[in-house]
């Protein structure tokens, strides 16, 4: 509660010297239950309800055109929208969601609830310092005890409800380069990545706008740290926000920004006395200083469409730029007043359900992945996996200007990622529900995945297995040259088990059916779709 | 102290700049018809080249090997020089004595130095472009437009290969030690996959290595029972291979999977290369990558281009505080001066050539945070390369400009000097790799004169 309060209070200075009601304000509430709602800052609204699904510009999928989906495109369409939001369920838990004929309208309703004990879960996240403690976040190099705790968050949160749907677009934005906290710079530092994610959760919290939300973070010590004269804060707020490349707007925004400065000491915003008096043209409007400046950006005609373009890049990487221009036509004629508007509107969309084979990023393989294998981490996973992000040139808010758009795919890029995914997750199996650390084999291949088939019928066991762990994974059934490859190593020519790969046992543990397993995922560790999301044919 | 990785992340910016309605300049074309390129095989065999690119992500500072108008910047600048820099020395030739300066003398004194001080882009200076992103991407593409044309080496790949002087056969004729970038952009036209660059790290770690394929229940119990049964690949494990390979679908990810096996082998080869006794480097992660391009270019002539960054020694993005740009330029010189050392060691100084510069340089007015904002002019550096470039040693003057706005104190070239637009360096890197033509693709530069090349 005191940190919420502490953001009111970088505002109110502003806030008081700017109470009057603007005429046309950005970001119109139509909430007139919470007081919250009406308030507003030179003409934005700080906070704002979320628009209701149906009133997205752009197609939504929706029960009735998911139900009308072939049951393998159902699965494949509610496999990347689950991994898109960094999320997965198990097989059968998934099966029963779509066979619900709601899978849709469920994930849409979840998103609006709260579920999660999310005291519980910061308790587990910070309980450290004896031999018992569930993680060890390192803090080498600088910034990953940070960036490994959000990312054990998102594995620790049960349900994808409201607070998961906050904490995922908070980390979307500060892995764009709309809000990284750069931590990769000298004059920025590790405890940035929490200041501005922790802030971006709050917001999101409070329903703050996207108006208000980028307005804190452009006034902030965070944003100073990565862009440190006026002329290039000024500079790079125009390029990133607006797509505004003018260099002759330069020295005007500098000029509006001559009292803001970076201390030389403590890297500390400093905003000086020295303010300008002279009108200055900027955004069809008059400025004169830095209030002025962030206000009127963020108010001006071209911060939607900016900031939709910034995420739009993102998710539809592999576009046409024509095609994309459509997409943010769409989401910014349904007027967005939060990122969630824009966010949910681009992975509910048809567009992306459909048609985006973007690839996907670490996240959306690993937290997709974990779920649905039933992953246990060991104590310092996390640390492991935040370094492991920067061998793949996919670090958590390290980059100055944010992760790159496109998930790279050069050839050392790659490897690092294929050899995270491949060691640390597919081929890396726990040794029981209490014992070591990866998919967990009491869970993910239960005796029950063989329910219906007699001791001696160990073709069809084969089949099951592979049918299991192939749509566990990547959402499709084997091929028939897929299943081939298995049953010839798993089955003498007659249909009997290798010796070593008796996949049934009913009172045994499962050693041979995780050694069989583990093969399988060695192979979906190859496939180009593991590591992207697919076009769904209609 | 942290490990800084560099502004390469701006380029990202460059492709959303693509759909602002910015108006395409006459110059920039979004295509290439390859057929009108012209191409000289003699020319090509001659130069025997083989390139490698520090790209100065960031935008450096153009001081560093031009002092010449010290004084002048000097008495305009908004924050004092004197005050700020631990020494500010100017060399005989104009250098910055404390920002690797000395290296650059000696440098040039054994003729292995060229540095152009007139790297300056008048359509930027008129379009009111300084921004990171639109300028490497167009320095790196080499054309002053933001359409979706080829990169640089791209476009020479599909020359080289289109003209058959590289084919499947050639090993690893493109690499980048600093993932990817606009240097390699394909988005108009389909680069044969073998043309595509292949990524290695500084320290040439080897993630290509597929550690467990070995996993004994992979194995058959035919196989198993072969004594030492690992020192094969299990059946199985190429099954799958190959298995996977026709299920993929084409492009990068494939591609990567496909290179995988022969990159394990290959690193390992150069892993086991050792540096001449003679020649040592400074110890930093930029140093070590280009003691490691030298390495792969000595063992492996197929390697024509290596395009290295300059990650490892910081962000040459000095908006505030730029103290450390003194270092960083001792850093990059020492490590070149040592790379010299290496090529001719290696007795390839005729072959090898080295290019250094960035997107833009700098604005020279030492602003109320101590740094630099962007400019407009920069520094071309060029080291060996016998076979093509001559010995011109230091070219261009500048001059200072005052726009009269605060924080707005430019270098430019005078009226009488030498001067190029970046996009002649793309002109220079087609015309080292026998493209007689290099303005087709340019926009209509041509390669960089003032003596530079040989013929």
């Amino acid at each position: 509660m005191v940190k919420i309060f502490l953001v009111f209070l970088v505002f109110i200075p502003f806030f008081l010297a700017s109470c009057s009601v603007a005429e046309s304000p950005k970001g119109l509430s139509t909430d007139e239950q919470s007081p919250a709602y009406s308030y507003q800052h030179k003409g934005f609204y700080l906070y704002s309800k979320n628009l209701p699904f149906e009133n997205y510009n752009l197609a939504i999928m929706d029960d009735s055109s998911f139900n009308n989906l072939s049951t393998a495109n159902q699965r494949l369409v509610a496999d990347k929208l689950l991994a898109a939001l960094y999320f997965g369920m198990p097989k059968k838990q998934l099966d029963n969601l779509i066979y619900s004929r709601k899978f849709i309208s469920s994930i849409k309703k979840g998103l609006s609830e709260q579920k999660n004990n999310l005291a519980v879960i910061e308790n587990r996240l910070n309980d450290s310092g004896d031999d018992d403690e569930e993680f060890n976040f390192s803090n080498y190099p600088d910034g990953t005890q940070e960036t490994s705790k959000i990312l054990a968050r998102f594995y620790l949160l049960e349900h994808l409800d409201k607070s998961y749907l906050n904490f995922w677009i908070s980390y979307v934005l500060t892995s764009n380069i709309m809000f990284s906290p750069a931590h990769e710079l000298t004059s920025s530092h590790s405890p940035n990545i929490d200041r501005v994610y922790n802030r971006l959760v709050r917001d999101m919290r409070k329903d703050a706008t996207v108006y208000y939300s980028t307005y804190l973070h452009m006034i902030s010590d965070d944003n100073w740290r990565r862009f440190r004269s006026p002329e290039d804060n000024g500079r790079e707020m125009m390029e990133i926000y607006l797509f505004d490349f003018d260099d002759n707007k330069v020295p005007i925004a500098g000029k509006a920004l001559q009292n803001w400065s970076l201390d030389r000491d403590h890297d500390t915003l400093v905003i000086g006395l020295n303010e300008n008096v002279e009108p200055l043209s900027l955004f069809n409007t008059t400025v004169y200083n830095g209030d002025d400046f962030y206000s009127e950006l963020v108010k001006s005609t071209g911060f939607i469409k900016g900031i939709t373009r910034r995420l739009v890049e993102v998710y539809f990487s592999t576009f046409t730029q024509q095609q994309k221009q459509a997409i943010i036509d769409q989401i910014v004629a349904s007027n967005p007043n939060t990122w969630q508007d824009i966010l949910l509107q681009i992975v509910f969309s048809k567009e992306f359900l459909l048609n985006s084979d973007k690839p996907k990023s670490i996240e959306e393989v690993f937290f997709s992945l974990i779920k649905n294998t039933h992953f246990k981490h060991k104590k310092s996973f996390f640390s492991h996996l935040s370094r492991s992000l920067t061998t793949m040139n996919q670090a958590s808010m390290k980059y100055k200007l944010g992760k790159f758009s496109e998930v790279p795919l050069d050839t050392q890029s790659f490897s690092n990622y294929h050899k995270f995914v491949r060691e640390n997750l597919l081929i890396r199996a726990s040794y029981n529900s209490r014992w070591g650390w990866g998919w967990d084999r009491d869970l993910l291949i239960p005796n029950e995945i063989f329910a219906g088939i007699a001791a001696d019928e160990h073709k069809k066991m084969v089949e099951r297995l592979v049918n299991h762990i192939f749509i566990s994974t990547i959402a499709r059934p084997p091929t028939n040259e897929e299943m081939a490859l298995f049953r010839g190593h798993f089955l003498t020519i007659d249909n009997n088990y290798v010796i070593r790969f008796r996949l049934f046992r009913e009172h045994e543990n499962y050693s041979e059916r995780r050694d069989a397993t583990i093969t399988i995922f060695e192979y979906l560790s190859r496939l180009t779709e593991t590591y992207r999301f697919k076009k769904v044919s209609s | 102290m942290k490990r800084r990785d560099f502004l390469r992340r701006a380029a990202t910016l460059s492709s959303t700049a693509l759909a602002t309605g910015l108006s395409k300049n006459a110059m920039g074309d979004s295509s290439i018809d390859f057929s009108q390129v012209n191409f000289s095989q003699d020319k090509f065999n001659q130069n025997n080249a083989q390139v490698i690119m520090v790209f100065l992500y960031g935008g450096a500072s153009e001081l560093a090997g031009n002092l010449t108008n010290i004084n002048q910047i000097k008495q305009a600048s908004q924050s004092n020089y004197d005050n700020y820099f631990r020494g500010i020395t100017p060399t005989s030739n104009g250098f910055w004595q404390e920002a690797g300066g000395t290296s650059m003398e000696s440098l040039l004194t054994s003729g292995d130095l060229n540095v152009f001080r007139t790297c300056f882009s008048q359509l930027r200076d008129d379009e009111g472009n300084r921004s990171h992103g639109r300028c490497v991407s167009q320095n790196q593409r080499g054309i002053n437009g933001d359409s979706d044309t080829a990169g640089i080496f791209s476009a020479i790949a599909n020359t080289l290969s289109s003209n058959g002087v590289i084919n499947q056969n050639t090993q690893l004729p493109f690499l980048t030690m600093e993932g990817e970038s606009e240097f390699f952009s394909t988005p108009n036209f389909n680069l044969e996959p073998f043309l595509n660059p292949v990524a290695l790290s500084s320290r040439l770690s080897n993630p290509y290595k597929r550690n467990g394929a070995d996993r004994w229940f992979y194995y058959t119990s035919q196989e198993l029972a072969i004594g030492n049964y690992q020192d094969n690949r299990a059946e199985l494990d190429l099954a799958m291979d190959q298995l996977a390979e026709n299920t993929n679908k084409s492009g990068k990810i494939q591609e990567n999977f496909k290179k995988r096996s022969s990159l394990d082998s290959f690193i390992e080869d150069i892993k086991a290369q050792q540096t001449p006794d003679s020649v040592s480097y400074p110890e930093n992660n930029f140093a070590k990558r280009l003691e490691n391009a030298i390495k792969i270019m000595s063992h492996n002539a197929d390697t024509k281009i290596i395009s290295l960054g300059s990650s490892g020694l910081g962000s040459w993005d000095d908006h505030n505080e730029a103290r450390d740009y003194t270092n960083r330029m001792q850093d990059l010189f020492a490590s070149l001066e040592s790379a010299v050392a290496h090529i001719k060691a290696e007795n390839k100084q005729d072959s090898i050539g080295i290019m250094v510069w960035g997107e833009f340089g700098r604005n020279v007015n030492l602003n109320s945070a101590l740094g630099w904002d962007h400019g407009n002019l920069q520094n071309l550096y060029t080291l060996c390369g016998g076979n093509y470039f001559n010995h011109v040693g230091v070219v261009g003057e500048t001059q200072l400009t005052e726009s009269g706005q605060i924080n707005r104190l430019y270098l430019k070239p005078t009226e009488t000097s030498y001067q190029f637009e970046p996009y002649s360096v793309a002109a220079t890197l087609y015309k080292i790799f026998g493209i007689t033509n290099p303005d087709y693709l340019t926009g209509g530069f041509s390669e960089i004169k003032s003596g530079l090349f040989k013929t």
